[in-house]
Formats: C-alpha cells, sequence, structure tokens
C-alpha cells in the first residue's frame, strides 16, 4: 500500500496500541506514536519531563517490583541475533503517579554487519482493565470457594449437631404439650434451615 | 521517524491490533495486515474464501445479532462530516466455524468534496479473552449475591427463630436437669451456626 499520511495519522491516533522504536545501542528512544511536542498523551509527560529522565527512564517509570524482569527482556533482545518478538508485562508510572499495567512487545528490524541488533520496534498495550478484572474474578472465585467449603464442611457441624440433640429431646417421654409444640416447630425450622443449607451448596 | 520497510514489518508482526485500508465506494479492502501467503491471520480464511463473499461479507462474517450494528456503522462512516472514530464491537466468524469477538475501529482520512468519507482506516483486535473474562465475573457476582442474599435472608430466618424457640423453653422454671443440658447444648449449637453464617455473610458481601 502506498505510504499515505492521513492513512497513518488516522491509524496512529486512534489505535489502542502505543507504537515504538528504539535505539538499542544507546538505549533511546527514536520515535513513539503518543509524542508530540507538549509530551507524551500516554503517560502524561512533559517533553522536559521526558529529557530529564531519558538516562534512567526504566528506574523512573518502570514499577521497582518489574525492573529487574524488564531489563532482562532488554538485554534477551540485544543479544539475540534473531528477530524473535520480546514480550514484557510490567507496570509503569504515569505524570499522576498511578501506575498502569502494559503489555509491551519488541522486535529487532536493523542489525549491524555482525548480526548485532541496533534498533528494535516496539508496541505497548495498556491492560490495566483487563488485569483488574482478572483480579477481581480471582477474588470472587476465591470467596466463593471459602464460602463453598464453610458451607460444606464448617456448617454442617453445628447443623448435624443441632439435629442430633433436637431429636435427643423429641425422645424424653416427660415433654409437656406446650414444650412438645416448641419442639415441633423448632425440628421444622431446622429442617428448614438444613434444606436451604443444601441449595446454597447447590448453586456453587 | 523514517517508516521504512523493515520497522512496518516489524511492526505488524507483533501488533496485537489488525490494521487495514478500505475503500468506501467500492466496498474493497485497499490494504490489510495480518495476511499470510494466502490466509487471513485474525480470522484464518483464506483470501479465496473472503473474495468469494465480497458482495455478502457481512452476512458471511458477521454474527446474524450484531448485523445490523454492523450495517449502521457503515452507514455512518460514508455520512458527511464524519469525523470521529466510529467503534463496532462485534462476533466474526473464525474459519473453524467458533465466533471471535472483535472490536473494531473506523476512521475516516480521505473525503470527496461533499465531505463524504471515501476512505477509511480499519483497526481491529480479538477481545475475546476480554469479552470472556468479563461475562465469568459477572456470573461469578451473580452466584456470589445469590448466595449473599440466601444467607442474609432465608438462613438467617430459621437460625433466629430457632434461637428464639430456644430462649422460650430455657426461660420455664419446671425443666429437669437434663432437659436444662440438652437445650444449654442446643443453644450453643445455633450460637455457633450463627456466628459460622455471619462470616459467610462478610466473605458474600
Amino acid at each position: 500500500m502506498r505510504s499515505n499520511e492521513a492513512f497513518i495519522n488516522a491509524i496512529l491516533n486512534n489505535s489502542p496500541i502505543v507504537f515504538g522504536a528504539i535505539d538499542l545501542e544507546n538505549e533511546k528512544w527514536i520515535w513513539r506514536s503518543t509524542v508530540t511536542d507538549s509530551g507524551d498523551s500516554f503517560t502524561g509527560y512533559t517533553k522536559a519531563e521526558m529529557e530529564a529522565f531519558e538516562k534512567n527512564e526504566i528506574e523512573i517509570i518502570v514499577h521497582p517490583d518489574d525492573q529487574k524482569r524488564f531489563m532482562n527482556d532488554i538485554d534477551k533482545l540485544k543479544k539475540s541475533s534473531l528477530d524473535e518478538p520480546v514480550e514484557s508485562v510490567i507496570r509503569i508510572k504515569r505524570s499522576n503517579e498511578s501506575f498502569v499495567w502494559v503489555r509491551v512487545l519488541h522486535k529487532t528490524y536493523e542489525w549491524d554487519c555482525e548480526k548485532k541488533p541496533l534498533k528494535a520496534a516496539l508496541v505497548c498495550e495498556d491492560i490495566t482493565e483487563r488485569v483488574a478484572v482478572q483480579e477481581r474474578l480471582k477474588d470472587t472465585l476465591r470467596r466463593l470457594e471459602e464460602i463453598s467449603h464453610k458451607n460444606s464442611h464448617e456448617i454442617k457441624a453445628p447443623v448435624e449437631s443441632i439435629l442430633r440433640i433436637v431429636s435427643l429431646i423429641v425422645r424424653q417421654n416427660n415433654i409437656g404439650t406446650h414444650n412438645k409444640l416448641l419442639i415441633e416447630h423448632l425440628y421444622k425450622s431446622v429442617q428448614k434451615l438444613e434444606s436451604i443449607i443444601v441449595s446454597i451448596n447447590n448453586l456453587k | 521517524m523514517d517508516f521504512n520497510a523493515n520497522f512496518i514489518r516489524a511492526i505488524l508482526d507483533i501488533s496485537p491490533v489488525y490494521i487495514g485500508a478500505r475503500d468506501l465506494i467500492t466496498d474493497d479492502w485497499i490494504f490489510r495486515s495480518g495476511v499470510h501467503g494466502n490466509v487471513d491471520e485474525l480470522t484464518g480464511h483464506t483470501l479465496d474464501e473472503l473474495d468469494a463473499h465480497m458482495d455478502d461479507e457481512i452476512e458471511f462474517l458477521i454474527h446474524e445479532d450484531d448485523r445490523k450494528k454492523a450495517y449502521d456503522v457503515f452507514e455512518k462512516v460514508k455520512e458527511p462530516n464524519c469525523d470521529k472514530p466510529v467503534e463496532l464491537t462485534c462476533r466474526v466468524l473464525k474459519q473453524d466455524g467458533s465466533w471471535m469477538w472483535t472490536r473494531v475501529i473506523h476512521v475516516v482520512y480521505e473525503r470527496d468534496e461533499d465531505k463524504r468519507g471515501t476512505k477509511v482506516a480499519v483497526i481491529a483486535e480479538d477481545v475475546s479473552d476480554q469479552v470472556t473474562i468479563e461475562r465469568d465475573l459477572k456470573e461469578v457476582v451473580k452466584r456470589l449475591d445469590e448466595i449473599s442474599y440466601q444467607n442474609s435472608h432465608e438462613v438467617r430466618a430459621p437460625v433466629a427463630s430457632i434461637l428464639g424457640l430456644v430462649d422460650l423453653v430455657l426461660m420455664q422454671q419446671n425443666l429437669t436437669r437434663k432437659e436444662e443440658m440438652l437445650f444449654e447444648c442446643l443453644y450453643k449449637s445455633v450460637e455457633k451456626l450463627d456466628s459460622i453464617i455471619k462470616e459467610i455473610n462478610t466473605l458474600s458481601s
């Protein structure tokens, strides 16, 4: 397809992905699609802020727990003579101090004559929402699991004990008519309780 | 930035989104990424299969429940002065017969003298995983809500009634020591049950 500025702008301005190119030798950005003269619309940093942390960008914007892993990934990319994509899932800090989860893919597209990687293309996708939904799902499933355990194990013991005691009371010969009525109600309530607990267990 | 061929090839190879351009006059693709050999990577269909359905592409590729939405989007991008991205989330038929949730963004980038779109840039992404996980979460939350409702309403009622009845019995003066012991044991068991139910309520709320 013939290169067309309007088409490229339409793609770059509306894609949910950040596209970029990095100079692997000098560890510098060559270009990224979200950067304009006013700054980076993805991270929120101004041009001046970006220039200030150009030398130690990873230490400043990558979450401390993800830095080592990310540096290893970049090293892998720099040492590989192949053009295999290298993937990293990391948190990066925005100018408002919040962290976003991103999935970054790098692929070398220029080598020197000794096959040493020089430049890599990059795509970066914001996956914060996806990670949050996954975390919520995990947490809800864990809670369901715990409820399931409590309903089928912990609740069982007192319900069985209540049923046993009520049966013992029913077997007493000298219960008055009034008490007999109360105990009948008691027995019905326990049976109702048991059936509800069984129905809750069937929900899971 | 010099968008040289190697760079563009590398970007298209690793991009999770598929990029294309469509001619709105001929309703035909000008370009689309993700085509390897004769196969469209996103759907798995061969280009021959897709070409054979050029005239009924929407009926062939888009789930019948999403077709109206798709037609509306294609009409919208042809309207004069359509200068905002138009988004469509729909199910697309894959070659293996399964449906893939796809999010497609359309952006007009070329217009005629009446300001009607003639060419549109297309950005498509497979969002099936996202849709599945959101649906799973909705289902699990619904189950948790049901349990929460049952625990706090239906389970609490008989427990409260048992506690009340045992209380009534224990208030009587004419119980034998054995009866008193049995009812006290009963009370303790119900109390224990009540505390577990409260724990479950905390977990499910």
